[in-house]
């Protein structure tokens, strides 16, 4: 079957660039794996629950109203629990089998045509290798959170959070509020560099909302005498089978792990909470031109200001741009809601240049914000690969321990892209496709040959994006979609 | 071990899976990982060495949350828990 265009991801911008989509008359199709339309920041609890004032707070609300006519049997079809596993382009194709797109719904594959394709896939939590960072327990704070948000489940006892960003605040404050019990919060800044954003007025003013929200998480912590730590990292996680403590160390003013200051904290779940990375393995496959972003993402996708790649009719939008938001994907949504519209000619240029103009004005005002959040942030390379020590596991799936990849490298002097590394390590090769090594790798063939990472090629992104069983490619549908 | 929320939140009737052989609890709308941690696993899997692993990403991403699902691996947090569902835990991966 094909369409006009397909939305991969239903969060804040998929969601965005399909409201204009249908009011356009474009018509449209949005796959996403979750259940439910909303993406990570508005994941939703499951239909046959009934959640009162789920998400009180006043930042989800431009996200709930794009809810709102979300998901409803209309013009636009969604696909929901359904993975892409390949995207293709066919420049010499005429227009709606351009792209191709191959689906998986539940171990059932079908393919999908389509004239433009919007990626708008998110982010996911940036992993940190350390000893025990695999121990059953030891989680992203994202996970945590969507654990509370969606499936109304407290994901342990006694949490502690560590990382460099402040969403660990609200994380903990939602923890508590359910119900649980929160050990700590452990800061690798200053407390000054968080109070930097604490007082920045400008900020205060523009992004009111969000600052109050984020300041009300912190008082109710302090107010519960939850510890709250800065200049402090973790450096290592303990247990039989499954997490009981961690250490947590100071790190001194040049940025260096104090070892001699080490102490012990009890907890059975550890939140990870050092940032996002952009979900880009689809734009890779399809041969999107993208650039290295270390604070903002990794691999990102570059754009032009109508969210339109260097492939014609292939168009991005939201985390996969550089991480900023669910406010910045929201304005990015619409852009290449516009753009597309412009393209197939449902919207003269001169009418999409006038609507866009507000939209580019608070995209502005949210990348300004977005920009302050990743630089304060942004954990750094250094403090990354302290953590990693040589029997720490650099690819968790195949099991490659940063010491055999350093082995590796030792042997090998002439490689120096991540792909060869790969075929030599066997890091990557697991089901997880290297999204949990990828960055980490990047960073070591940076360290270790003295070039920059945005001079090392990045994975192949290859089919099928996610794994799948052979029977379930065997059992392709070729008929229609629902 | 984790807990349900209960306050503000209603659920239908409980259905039953079998989780290493036992009868356990789940509510419809709920995902494999959510119906075993609440029922107290911690260990999802166990890589080709033997270590232990379970659920970090919670969105599909990591593949630290597969379990046996009657008989198939599967992300339990990708999958919504049907009743009489049979699912294996702790179990270890083979060679490729
Ligand atoms: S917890 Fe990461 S895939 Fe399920």
């Amino acid at each position: 079957m094909n369409t006009e265009l397909a939305i991969i991801g239903a969060g804040p911008a998929g969601l965005a660039a399909a409201e204009i989509a249908a009011a356009r008359g474009i018509d449209t199709v949005v796959v996403d794996e979750q259940a439910r339309p909303g993406g990570q920041i508005s994941r939703q609890p499951p239909a046959d629950f009934a959640v009162e004032n789920w998400l009180p707070g006043s930042i989800y609300k431009p996200v709930k109203q794009l809810l709102a006519g979300a998901g409803a049997p209309g013009a636009t079809r969604w696909l929901p629990q359904t993975t892409v596993l390949a995207l293709q382009h066919d420049p010499a194709a005429p227009l709606p089998h351009r792209y191709r797109l191959l689906l998986n719904n539940a171990g059932n594959t079908s393919e999908l045509e389509a004239s433009c394709v919007l990626i708008a896939p998110g982010c996911y939590d940036m992993p940190v290798i350390f000893p025990g960072s695999n121990l059953p327990g030891v989680m992203a704070a994202g996970g945590i959170q969507a654990f509370v948000k969606s499936q109304q489940l407290i994901p342990g006892e006694r949490f502690l959070f560590v990382g460099s960003h402040p969403l660990q605040l609200i994380v903990a404050d939602q923890i508590l509020q359910a119900g649980g019990q929160v050990a700590g919060v452990v800061f690798a800044q200053r407390l000054s560099a968080l109070w930097s954003l604490l007082k920045s007025a400008p900020l205060f003013i523009r992004h009111g909302a969000k600052m109050v929200y984020f300041t009300r998480a912190l008082i109710r912590l302090l107010l519960k005498r939850v510890p709250i730590y800065f200049s402090r990292t973790v450096v290592q996680a303990h247990g039989d089978q499954q997490l009981q403590n961690v250490d947590i160390a100071a790190i001194g003013s040049s940025g260096t792990i104090q070892a001699g200051s080490r102490r012990n904290i009890d907890c059975d779940r550890l939140g990870i909470c050092f940032g996002f990375l952009a979900s880009s393995e689809l734009a890779r496959q399809v041969g999107a031109r993208g650039r290295w972003s270390a604070a903002g993402g990794g691999w990102i996708i570059d754009h032009d200001p109508w969210m339109s790649t260097d492939l014609p009719g292939l168009y991005v939008a939201g985390e996969i741009t550089g991480v900023a938001g669910a406010d910045a994907s929201i304005c990015e949504g619409r852009l290449a809601g516009l753009g597309i519209a412009r393209e197939l000619q449902k919207i003269d240029a001169a009418s999409a240049a006038r609507l866009a103009q507000r939209t580019r004005t608070q995209l502005k005002s949210a990348n300004l914000f977005a920009a302050k959040l990743l630089d304060l942030s942004y954990p750094g390379r250094k403090l990354l690969q302290q953590l990693m020590t040589e029997q720490s596991m650099l690819c968790k799936c195949e099991e490659v321990s940063i010491a055999d990849f350093a082995q590796c490298l030792a042997e090998n002097p002439f490689i120096n892209d991540a792909n060869a590394a790969k075929l030599l390590s066997r890091a990557g090769m697991g089901l997880c496709q290297g999204r949990y090594c990828h960055y980490h790798i990047a960073g070591l063939l940076a360290e270790t040959r003295g070039i920059r990472e945005r001079q090392i090629k990045p994975f192949n992104a290859r089919f099928p994006a996610k794994p799948l069983t052979i029977k379930s490619l065997l059992d392709k549908r070729d008929d229609q979609l629902p | 071990m984790a807990a349900r929320i209960t306050r503000q939140v209603r659920r239908k009737q409980p259905i039953s899976v079998n989780i290493d052989g036992e009868a356990s609890r789940a509510y419809a709308g709920e995902t494999v990982a959510s119906v075993l941690l609440a029922a107290g696993v911690t260990v999802f899997y166990r890589t080709r060495s033997g270590q232990p692993r379970g659920p970090y990403c919670n969105m599909g991403a990591c593949f630290e949350c597969q379990v046996k699902i009657d008989g198939d691996w599967q992300r339990a947090c990708m999958t919504v828990v049907e009743d009489g569902m049979n699912i294996t835990t702790g179990a270890r991966k083979s060679a490729p």
